[in-house]
Formats: structure tokens, sequence, C-alpha cells
């Protein structure tokens, strides 16, 4: 369905984006993770054929979307990072407003977005007096109103409170069905329950493309967990990249990865989403022989 | 079809973000008010027009002549920046990447952009035609004719909003112009449109010039001449002579010719759309980010980032937490912002010392560099935006923030001027105190106006308005001569300015105890 091919893009300067990235994506959600500053943006971005790769093609369903953009743009939802409103108008307005862009004539189709994203009860309130939740699902809204069959959505879930992050990854994780819906995060929880596949970026580069089970299964035998007196836990962090950690009363409870084993007492554990990405990013220094 | 559908959504949208601001009905409320101003009642001993000494009859012709000519000047001018956001909010809001993701033109989009400029300034011309209408119920002597407002206001204001709609989405295109030296610069070829009306009232290639006269004054000074054999006329709140009979005026001609060359006047400023086209970068964030650095070569950008070495000193300087460091620290990140303005300040101060001539110095240079002083304070209370919460929680900034922002401007202005100061404390102290009065209404009115309007445009508009008319009156009206740049200093006139400056300054603490009650 999305086929990227050695992409990069370069700035003034010198300095990359995204380097030489490839990628095939089918029908599911992809989940690009990266730390800040990773480029995914500015893989979103090229996508979204808001900006053009310096060398490399993406195709979408075969076309080359820099030749021919419009093909893609008509079939494209597009949540953009931090994204703001026109205060002035109502909730109504505003997705009119972009309905009219995208080419939308369909009232019905209105209402039924808003309904989807349970906005439908103040449809008709100007949008700047709205949460920062409530502006992420009139985006998610916008993004969908041409029932597209690429819909991208750049950190969807950052300013949200914990249980507008949960009603928006289930948002996404029924959307995901009929259509590739690529969504970008730093926050490994955000995607582990929904993505259908991981692309894991580092420096505009790409680190890893496989199922959430793949990156998980690469990290095992290199999670270990113990329980260590608090005194001792900073030496450990010194040591090892620590993925978590809870202070108990017989000590602090620690995960940490290891491509060794680190020392005696401690267990190896079945690695979840967060270690994976934290080996992928930080390759494990071996541990300084006690 | 679609993309005429398209095109109306955008205007539509325009309309309705612009319509429901309160500053679009504070502006409106101030024109409205201006044309009360300008269509005095006769008893005061001021009327509309004044011609040959007699005032003009206040029929509807009379008024709206009058009227229009006052709208055709506050389009081009205050309209300008009104409008002159339509790009800018899209990528602000970052809506502008939705809408580059999707199948609209360059094109199609800039010319609703255009569009939306255009219905705009006209929905709001069309509210002022109306109160001007009603002016003919209160201080009218005929009765009420709807058509000849029309009329008038068709012929003369049209070319005004086709020329400010387009002139405002090119500056915002045109990486160049899309900034803070764009809104200076606009303002000069507003200047220069006037004076291109001016031009076209009589010489060479008159008639050329009437094809881009957004005004209108050429071809109502010809057909004054032609029609009423009038050489000379004027409008607005002018004196006239009592005990003359009115002269009744009953409206402009409106001849195929003159209709012709209003029409092409009104189509001229489409040939800016696809050069504003050409310009516009879809809000591709790698473009966006090269027109900024581009956007920096202008000629004060440039020379700023040239002379960034001259301000690193200046944040070597010790600082305490005292309200006066704090003042300082204000003052200096303004200079470390711009180091233009010590450049300027050393030029200053060796031309202040080097000329002969103590007038010169106060009517030439010093008007000048007000200019510059301008535009070096204009954002100095509106540049926090995006940092109060920071700023408050440093010691005393929140309560003291207004009189922080006002002594800083003061504390620039005065540091630029220093050496002008010097020389006229050492020369005609008069003149000195009337300077450091300018200084301190000029710094209060940036503090102000950016408070309130939360941007330096309001400031920079208004002053550079107040500025060519201080600079063409020469000193004949006390109001306008805030420096005391012309004639003889009047310690009562500097007083006066000092006063207005810090009722301006008790305003802007008053809008930000507002602020901060409502938001903070």
């Amino acid at each position: 369905m999305l086929t990227i091919e050695s992409v990069s893009k370069r700035y003034r300067g010198g300095h990359f984006g995204v380097r030489d990235l490839s990628l095939t994506v089918e029908r599911g959600v992809l989940g690009l993770l990266g730390a800040n500053g990773a480029g995914k943006t500015t893989l979103m971005q090229m996508i979204a054929t808001i900006t053009r790769p310096t060398s490399g093609r993406i195709l979408f369903e075969e076309e080359d979307i820099a030749k021919k953009p419009d093909a893609l743009r008509r079939r494209l939802g597009y949540l953009p990072q931090d994204f703001g409103v026109y205060d002035n108008l109502t909730a109504f307005e505003f997705l009119r407003y972009f309905a009219a862009l995208k080419g939308v004539r369909d009232r019905a189709r209105l209402d039924q977005m808003l309904e989807m994203v349970n906005l439908h009860g103040v449809s008709n309130r100007p949008v700047g007096g709205f949460s920062g939740g409530m502006r992420q699902r009139l985006g998610i809204a916008q993004a969908l109103i041409n029932d597209p069959d690429l819909l991208i959505v750049d950190e969807p879930t950052a300013g949200l409170d914990p249980e507008e992050r949960v009603r928006f990854r289930n948002i996404l994780s029924d959307l995901g069905g009929k259509r590739l819906v690529i969504l970008s995060t730093h926050i490994v929880s955000d995607i582990e329950s929904i993505a259908t596949g991981i692309a894991v970026m580092r420096e505009g580069s790409l680190v890893m493309h496989a199922t959430p089970e793949e990156i998980m299964r690469q990290a095992e035998g290199k999670v270990w967990q113990a329980i260590v007196p608090s005194t001792d836990f900073d030496e450990l962090r010194t040591r090892h990249r620590v993925s978590g950690a809870v202070r108990k009363s017989d000590g602090v409870h620690a995960r940490f990865v290891s491509s060794t084993t680190p020392f005696a007492g401690a267990r190896a554990a079945e690695p979840d989403l967060e270690d994976a990405f934290l080996l992928l990013m930080n390759p494990p220094p071996e541990a300084v022989a006690a | 079809m679609n993309a005429a559908r398209r095109i109306a959504s955008v205007v539509h949208a325009d309309a309705l973000i612009r319509l429901r601001r309160t500053s679009t009905l504070v502006i409106f409320l101030l024109l409205s008010w201006l044309a009360w101003v300008w269509v005095p009642e006769p008893s005061s001993g001021f009327a509309l027009m004044q011609i040959g000494g007699a005032r003009v009859l206040y029929n509807s012709a009379a008024i709206a002549l009058g009227t229009a000519s006052l709208a055709t000047v506050f389009i081009g001018l205050v309209g300008y920046y009104v409008v002159s956001n339509a790009l800018k909010r899209d990528l602000e809001t970052r809506a502008g990447f939705i809408v580059a993701s999707t199948t609209v033109r360059n094109l199609e989009y800039i010319f609703a952009k255009f569009l939306g400029n255009l219905a705009f300034l006209t929905i709001f011309t069309f509210g002022y035609m109306l109160v001007s209408m009603a002016m003919i119920f209160v201080r009218g002597e005929a009765g009420l004719e709807p058509l000849v407002f029309v009329q008038h206001y068709l012929f003369l204001a049209a070319p005004a909003l086709v020329m400010t709609s387009a002139l405002a989405i090119t500056f915002e295109s045109v990486p160049f112009l899309s900034g803070r030296f764009g809104d200076v610069a606009y303002f000069f070829v507003w200047i220069g449109l006037l004076s291109l009306a001016a031009g076209s009232i009589a010489g060479e290639g008159a008639s050329a010039l009437a094809m881009v006269d957004m005004t209108g004054f050429a071809v109502m000074s010809a057909q004054m001449k032609e029609i009423y054999n009038l050489d000379s006329f004027g409008i607005g709140r002018m004196a006239f002579e009592a005990g003359t009979d009115p002269f009744t005026f009953n409206g402009l001609r409106f001849g195929a010719a003159d209709v012709f060359s209003r029409v092409i006047a009104a189509t001229v400023p489409l040939l800016l759309i696809p050069v504003a086209a050409f310009f516009f970068r879809r809000f591709d964030p790698a473009k966006v980010k090269a027109s900024a650095a581009r956007q920096g070569r202008h000629p004060i950008a440039w020379l700023n980032r040239r002379l960034k070495g001259l301000a690193a000193p200046l944040a070597r300087i010790p600082l305490g937490a005292s309200f006066p460091s704090q003042v300082a620290n204000d003052a200096l990140l303004t200079f470390q912002l711009a180091p233009l303005g010590i450049v300027a300040a050393v030029v200053l101060a060796v031309a202040a010392m080097a000329t002969g001539d103590v007038e010169g110095l106060r009517s030439g240079l010093l008007p000048v560099a007000f200019v510059f002083i301008a535009a070096m304070i204009a954002d100095g209370s509106s540049r926090d935006a995006h940092m109060l919460a920071l700023l408050f929680s440093t010691p005393g900034a929140r309560a003291r923030y207004t009189i922080l922002k006002v002594s800083s401007a003061i504390l620039v202005t005065v540091t630029i001027l220093a050496g002008p100061l010097a020389r006229l404390a050492l020369e005609d102290r008069r003149a000195a105190l009337a300077l450091l009065a300018g200084a301190a209404f000029v710094s209060s009115a940036a503090t102000l106006l950016g408070i309130v309007t939360r941007n330096p445009k309001a400031f920079l508009v208004l002053f550079l308005l107040y500025w060519y008319v201080t600079v063409n009156d020469q000193g004949a009206t006390a109001a306008f001569n805030f420096g005391g740049f012309f004639g003889e200093a009047v310690p009562m006139h500097a007083a006066a300015f000092a006063g207005a400056a810090a009722v301006m300054a008790a305003a802007a603490w008053g809008a930000w105890k507002a602020r901060l009650a409502r938001e903070w």
C-alpha cells in the first residue's frame, strides 16, 4: 500500500531530517516510535505531501506521490503535531471548513464524525474554549471527514490526560481495520496495544521495522529484574539501562536491560515493548566488572 | 465546481474568524467615531467640506463623498494591518499543514485568501457606510438617498478594497516582506500610493497614474474642477467662514470613462495574485524554514545578525534582582535582540556632537531616529507571549510587569537618544525636556498597544501614521509635535506629553490587571 524507497530529507546547512529510509507497509496501525528529534515528523510530512524528499521516492499504491500528490491527497487524512484551531469558529463550522477543502458535501457525514469523537453535544460551541483533548478529537474528526485510506496522526496524545489518551487510542484502534493508520509517538504505551507494526527511528534512520512481537523477541534474554538496596540503586543505574523501578520496603524493585547476566540475584524477565524500545534506542553498555 | 466551493469555504471561514473578534468591533467603533468627527456639527465652526470659504450643505452626496474618502484612507492603512495575517494564522495553528495535504491548488488558495480579505473589508466598509447614512438623520440637511451612498462608496472605495486585499496577501506570501520589515515597508508603500494619487491629479501621465489610484482622489479632483470649476477644496473637519451660504454638492458624475478608470484601478491589483501564488510556500516546513532564513536577509535583520558580536559584552554586565536591575535586564535584551540599536546610539551621538545646527538636529535627525526607535521597542511587551509563565516565576515580574515594560522601553529610547539629549541639555534644556517627554510618550504607547493587542503591529501602524502627520505638520499643531522637534520647545507641551505618557502607562497597567484576572 505504501512503499518508501531510500528516502532522505536534507535541510539547508546539510542537516538530515531523514536519512536513506526504506519501508513497506500495508493496512493496519503502524506505530512510528522514536525519541524527540528522531525524524518522525519529517517522515510523516513527506508522506502527507507537505514537504518533498530531497532523494528517494514514496509510492502510494504504486504511484509516486511527489509526481502525483493529488492521487494520495484525495485519500489522505492528516492530523499534525501541536494542532491548533481557529478559536472563533464553532466545532461544526471548523469541520465544515475542512470538509469543503476536501470536497466533502454530505452534512450527515459531519454529524457522524462529531458523534464518533463525542463532540456532537458541543458542536455549536466556539472551539477556543475546548480542552486539549476535545481539540485533538476535533482534529481526528477533520482527518477522517473524507473517509481516508491513509490516516497520519503525529504525536496525537501529547498533552492529553490519561483518560483522553485511552479514548484516543481506542478511536485509532477501531480505525486501523480497513485503512493504514500511521501514528507517531515517543511514548510506547500509546501504541503497544493497538499497533500491528512498529517502525523505530533514531537520528533520521530506521532502526527496525517489525511486528510488536518480533521487536519484543529481540529483547529476550536481555531484560532483568532485581531487588537492590536503595543505596546501591544509583550504582545499578550507572552500569545498566533501567526501564523501570519501584521503591518498596525491601529495596528498589528494578527492571533493566543487559546483554549478559548482570550479577548474582538478578532474574531474567519477559521483555515488554518498553524494554525492547529502550534496547533499540540505547544498546546496553556491558556491565562493569564488579 | 469543487474549486468554487473550496474558495467559498475559505472566504466564509476567514470572514467568521475576523468578524467574531473583539478587535474588529473596536476598530469599527473607532472608524465610526472618526466619521462623526469627520462630519462635525456646522455650529461648531467646522464642516465636512470647505469650498472657497463656504461649508458644504449636508446632503447625501456630500456625506457620502466625505465618509467614503475617509474609508479609502482608513482601509488602505489600518485595513491592511487587520487582514495581513491570513496565512500567518494558518501557519501558527498548523491548520496550514492540513490545507497543504489536500488537493487545493496554490493559486486557488491564495485567491481564496485574497477574496477572504476583500470580503471582510467589504463587510466592514458596508457597515461603516450604514453608520454614515445614519448621520443624515442626525446632522443631515436633506433627505437620505441610499443609492447615492452606494454609488460614491463603490466608485471611491472599491479599488482601495481590492488593492489593500491584494497587497496584504502578497506581502504575506513574499518571504522578504512577511515580517515586521514588511509592516514598516507597507507604510511607505501606502505613502507612495497616496503620492501617486496626488501626482495623478495633474501633470504628465496623469491618466496612467489614475489607473493605480486606489483613493479615487484623482478622479474626484478632476471632476470637482470640471463640474464645479473648483481648483481647491478641503475634506474632513474644515473650518469655514460663518455667514457664507452653504455650497450644495450634487455628487460625483459616474460617466463611462470615469467608471472605466475606476474599474481599471480595481482590476490592476489582481495582477499581484499570481505573484503571491508564485512565492507561496504551501506551508512546506522545509521551505518556510528557508524562507525564515531568507527573511533574515532583509537589510535590518542582516545587519542585526552581523552586529551580534557587539551585543555579546552586554550579557556579561552583572545585574541583581532589584527592580532597576530587572529594567536594565529587559532593556539589554532589546539591544541583544537588535544590536543595530547600539550602532544607532553611537551614530546619533556622533551626529549630535558634530552638527553645528541644533535646529537641524531637532527637526531633521530626531524625527527619523524615532522611526528606528519605534521599530526597536514595538514588540517590547508582546515578545513575551509564550514566556509569561516563565517570567511570572521570577520575583516581582507579575505584579510589576507593566511598569517594568514601560521603564525598559524608556531606557532603550533614552539610551539611543543619549547623544542628542546631552547636546540639547547643554544648549537648550527645554528642548531636552521635550525630547524626554516624547521618549516617554512613545514608550508608553508602545507598551499599552503591545499589551492590549498582543502584537507590535497596532503600535507600528498608529505610530507611523502619527509620525507622518507630525513631520508634515511641522509643529503647526502642538498635539503632533511629540518630541518638541519643531519650533521653540514649550514646557507646557512637554508636560502634556509626559501626562499623556502617564495616562497610557496607567491604561496599560489596567489592561494588564484585567488580563491577569481573566487568564492567570
